[in-house]
């Protein structure tokens, strides 16, 4: 089943988009706070997909982007977005993000992307 | 579905609250001037956006993405920050927390918001409307530590040669007529964000094909976009449609081809068809192709471009005719191997170097041939090329020298291919001579014979690409390396399709060299990320979150445990068992350790708590326009969570009264000869084993007459006591219930409620309360607290057969007593001690405990709320730690207990409340 590395700084983001893979059968890799963690645990779990929150302190998802990119090309990870960051997710695309999905999340919306980017 | 709701609500307000915290030192922050500050704002607004979006709160969201846009503003400096906009701000932050409370009881979030919305947008227009925010990324971090830095900084680099527009510029850029695919998308209904995902879906055709177009365009798909759009593509239908497939909310797709898939462009075909043409009718790649289309493209892009273009191109061409057939053969076969090592070589740089990509690295070594063949063919684009080279060279140091050996050595092992290149006259020897051995193959290595076997398709295909490139170069100079990037673009593709089928027969070469290359920028990349590591490892603690429930199941364990333990003990005692005794003694120590280590963790930084002061003062000051300096110590002390939620209040009462009593107004400050600055200072410490908690303001301080005068006006004392009282004791009566110095109550405090409230309080928690004070300089309260509440020392005492634990916190004294110490009033018998008239409660006749009275009895003076009384009871046990057990719901109706616990032996004992007893509610 693919692993899935979640990053976001809020616990409760965090927890929602679990219960939602989880409950889609993806086994959760693991959890990251800011776009430093989610590097190195990048490194570490080589996930199949990463969903990457945008605003997080420490360092950002899209500079956490390019790194993971510049790890492995092949990266793929999904930008979690909301209202209001079309822009720097349209950057994120352009960095070689593979999708995004919208906050509020809605399940089935999620699924779905996760599944297309892993090419399910 | 419902009670996972639930759980997301209470997530979701324990998120908030933390969030709230962080905001309100933030903001403080930022006044004070630290611009990152504004960073954390803004990531707290859009967290909790995005929590409230979600769980449907609309008028939050609303209000937080409102305050998200201001905040965006300021981030670009289109706002200017002022103390109006904080007090709007701030006022939102306390909207905000309104709202929570509203969600957190009612479960709704209608609380009225229009007003701050209209605040906002006035302040919105300010700034240069009609832009969509751009700033969701914080500016630049300004605090990160020069390692960080380092790192970030080589990441840019690495990035500025891998950086995307360039790339997509190059890529996008196929001419209309060379497109052989429409793509028509029509984005699903219910996706929200048209535009993006149409960019999406755009740049990940770029990944696999050449666009030529999109309708609309680009740059219109707006909000206006409806989703529906056209791409103008050169690709493969198939890598396209598959590539459909992994992008969601496409409502329905559809390719048409308007022409076969044609892997280049014009000029190519056309040089490719002028080479076979005249030499290589038999290859197997000229079979692939629709010769009629190639055809028509090779004289259309003659008569247009080459003719006017470069003059010199068609004297060129024929001179190319004009050599001899097997020469170019062996040129041809020559290329061939060369194109198949190139392509391999490609591969496995985008593979490994995936900072820049492979087709400027390769579209720079090519191109440095292009230029010195085609001396007027400089343009702006090369210059751009060279800069890359540079960049590209630096970061492979390398290569360089390693692409110098490898041709001199490949050059003197192929002889017939150096006759025949120059005897061509072809100026593009530079490909053989030095693009392509840069990759460092001997050309035996891959026999010619292995290529036909190979996927005939991409094999010629690529080889035209790469074939071509040095002779149209030649004869349209001016398009010459724009056209080498899109070329090699392709070429990457089917690289990477024939990649599998070719490294194979080279591996044994390649492996060495590549990793060479790969070392290159890879290291450069782990060495920072090692550097940034460290400082991350040290600086990062695991936490998870607990639920404090979890711990206090746990806690109450551990009191099994000790009560166990206990058992033990006395068992061993009784049976005169030393084994047990001693086994019982490791036990203990064990279970302590354990308890201290459960108590650790229930343990928060009183920083919690105070960290919402710093606002509270800030806000109170400007009210009053006084102008104090909050001073903050010991925010690391650490207290038990319970106690901590519960002193939260009453701290919050006692600095108001210092900002509002205490520290006077600026003149009134002056005339007193103090600095105009007010100081309040809330400190945290732990003594021994409390942790005391003061707040200390350098104002007027009590002044104990006017004291003395209210308290016998409110008949709170008698003008006998006033006079006989200490003076530390007349400054206690702040706490009494109802006092107040103040004739008219200000709206922030002075209603004589909050520090009854705050001693209640304080003392219920087991803690005490003090105050210091000398008039005219200083005011300092101080609240002892016990760090922890789950276990307290009491005392034991018995009464007829009976056990009851008395909290020694509320103990006083202790005194043998005998019919003497009576006195009657009003036909009540109270104890007269010392001159002391003091009510007794008889235990025995509370509680119904049937037995004799005994002529000396212990009367046990308790203390609380300025008020003693006498308990009386037959004998004291022990002093002892208990652990207090709630008394469940069974007896939680029961009056006069705040709790039970268990005694060594098994025994339940129940804990007296001393105010319930001193307050006579008992009664009933």
């Amino acid at each position: 089943m693919a692993k899935v590395l979640i990053v976001d700084d809020t616990a409760f983001m965090r927890k929602l988009l679990k219960n939602i893979l989880f409950g889609a059968g993806f086994d959760i890799a693991g959890e990251a706070e800011n776009g430093k963690q989610a590097v190195e645990m990048y490194r570490g779990l080589k996930p199949d997909v990463v969903t990457m929150d945008v605003v997080m302190p420490e360092m950002t998802g899209i500079d956490a982007l390019k790194q993971i990119k510049s790890i492995d090309k092949d990266a793929k990870v999904v930008m979690c977005t909301a209202i209001g960051q079309e822009n720097i997710v349209k950057t994120a695309i352009k960095l070689g993000a593979r999708g995004y999905i919208i906050k509020p999340f809605q399940a089935p919306k999620v699924i779905e992307e996760i599944k297309k980017v892993i090419g399910e | 579905m419902e009670s996972d709701m639930a759980a997301y609500k209470s997530d979701f307000l324990q998120e908030i609250y933390e969030c709230l915290d962080v905001f309100n030192q933030s903001f403080v922050d930022l006044e004070n001037g630290d611009a990152a500050a504004i960073d954390e704002i803004f990531r707290i607004t859009h967290t909790i956006k995005g929590m409230a979006g979600f769980l449907g709160y609309t008028s939050l969201e609303h209000l937080c993405h409102s305050m998200e846009e201001v905040l965006c503003g300021i981030k670009n400096g289109d706002i200017e920050i002022d103390g109006e906009l904080v007090d709007i701000l701030l006022s939102t932050v306390d909207r905000i927390m309104d709202i929570v409370k509203q969600i957190e009881n009612a479960d709704n979030d209608s609380v009225k918001i229009d007003d701050l919305l209209e605040a906002f947008e006035s302040y919105e227009k300010t700034k240069d409307s009609g832009q969509e925010p751009l700033c969701i990324l914080p500016l630049e971090n300004k605090v990160l530590s020069p390692k960080i830095v380092s790192m970030k900084q080589s990441e840019e680099n690495t990035s500025t040669n891998s950086e995307c527009p360039e790339k997509k510029e190059n890529k996008k850029a196929c001419d209309p007529n060379d497109c052989n695919l429409v793509l028509d998308i029509i984005l699903a209904n219910d996706c929200v964000m048209k535009g993006l995902r149409a960019a999406l879906i755009i740049e990940s055709l770029k990944d696999i094909s050449k666009l030529a177009k999109t309708e609309p365009d680009e740059n219109e798909m707006d909000k206006n976009f409806d989703g529906h759009f056209k791409v103008f593509l050169s690709g493969e239908s198939d890598e396209v449609e598959g590539l459909m497939d992994r992008i969601s909310e496409i409502e329905q797709f559809n390719i048409s081809e308007i022409k076969p898939f044609n892997i280049d462009c014009n000029d190519e075909t056309k040089c490719d068809y002028s080479f076979s043409d005249n030499k290589f009718n038999n290859s197997a790649s000229y079979d692939k192709f629709n010769s009629s289309v190639l055809y028509d493209k090779f004289n259309n892009s003659v008569s247009e471009e080459s003719q006017p273009d470069a003059p010199s191109a068609p004297a060129m061409m024929s001179e190319t005719a004009v050599s001899s057939t097997n020469k170019l053969d062996t040129f041809h076969s020559c290329i061939y191997s060369l194109a198949a090592r190139l392509r391999c070589i490609l591969s496995r740089i985008s593979k490994s170097i995936n900072c820049f990509k492979i087709t400027e690295s390769a579209g720079v070594l090519l191109k440095k041939k292009c230029k010195g063949s085609s001396p007027d063919g400089p343009n702006s684009q090369e210059i751009h090329v060279l800069e890359n080279d540079s960049e590209i060279n630096s970061a492979i140091p390398d290569q360089e020298s390693k692409l110098d050996e490898n041709r001199i050595s490949e050059q003197s092992s192929k002889k017939s291919l150096d006759e025949s290149i120059p005897g061509k006259s072809i100026p593009d020897q530079g490909i053989p001579g030095k693009s392509i051995p840069d990759q460092g193959i001997p050309d035996k290595d891959i026999p010619d014979k292995d290529i036909p076997d190979k996927g005939i398709s991409d094999k010629g295909i690529s080889d035209k690409g790469i074939s071509n490139k040095g002779i149209s170069d030649e004869s349209i100079p001016d398009k010459s390396i724009f056209d080498q990037e899109l070329r090699l673009d392709k070429i990457q593709s089917l690289v990477e399709d024939s990649e599998d089928l070719r490294i194979q027969g080279l591996k044994t070469q390649e492996v060495p060299e590549i990793g060479e290359l790969e070392k290159g920028p890879i290291n450069h990349f782990s060495e920072s990320v090692t550097s940034s590591k460290e400082p991350l490892e040290t600086k990062r603690q695991e936490t998870i979150r607990v639920r404090t429930s979890n711990l206090d199941n746990i806690m109450n364990l551990v009191g099994e445990l000790v009560i166990n333990k206990g058992r033990l003990l006395q068992i061993s005692q009784e049976y005169n068992l030393p084994e047990l005794e001693e086994a019982t003694g490791t036990l203990d120590k064990s279970i302590s350790s354990l308890q201290d280590e459960v108590m650790r963790i229930r343990m928060v930084k009183i920083e919690r708590v105070f960290s919402k002061f710093p606002r509270m003062v800030r806000d109170l000051s400007r009210k009053f326009n006084k102008n104090i300096e909050f001073e903050i110590e010991g925010q690391d002390t650490e207290l038990d969570r319970t106690i901590l939620d519960e002193i939260s209040d009453p701290l919050v009462h006692l600095v108001r009264n210092a900002v509002d009593h205490g520290v006077e107004y600026p003149d009134e400050r002056k005339k007193a000869g103090k600095s105009e600055v007010g100081h309040i200072k809330l400190s945290a410490r732990r003594e021994k084993n409390n942790v005391i908690i003061e707040i200390e303001d350098d104002g007027k301080g009590i002044d104990v007459e006017v004291l003395k005068k209210k308290a016998v006006e409110k008949g709170l004392l008698s003008s006998f006591d006033v006079e006989n009282l200490s003076e530390e004791e007349i400054r206690m009566i702040i706490f009494a219930p109802g006092f107040s110095t103040k004739d008219s109550p200000t709206e922030i405090s002075g209603r004589g409620v909050g520090m009854d409230a705050v001693k209640t309080a304080v003392e219920k928690l087991g803690g005490k309360v003090r105050v210091y004070s000398k008039k005219g300089e200083f005011a300092r309260i101080r609240i002892d607290l016990p760090p922890t509440v789950a276990i307290i020392k009491s005392l034991l005492v018995e009464v007829g057969s009976e056990t009851y634990a008395i909290p020694i916190a509320n103990v006083v004294k202790a005194l043998s007593v005998d019919s003497s110490d009576y006195k009657l009033v009003k036909e009540t018998p109270v104890l007269y001690i010392r001159d002391k008239l003091i009510p007794t409660v008889g235990l025995k006749e509370l509680f119904n405990v049937e037995c004799d009275k005994l002529d000396k009895e212990i009367a046990i003076i308790v203390e609380k709320e300025n008020e003693e009384i006498g308990l009386i009871v037959d004998s004291i046990i022990d002093q002892q730690e208990i652990v207090i057990k709630p008394l469940g719901t069974t007896f939680s109706n029961s009056k006069g207990f705040i709790g039970a616990t268990i005694l060594g032996d098994g025994r339940v004992i129940p804990i007296i409340d001393v105010s319930m007893l001193i307050k006579g509610d008992i009664d009933d």
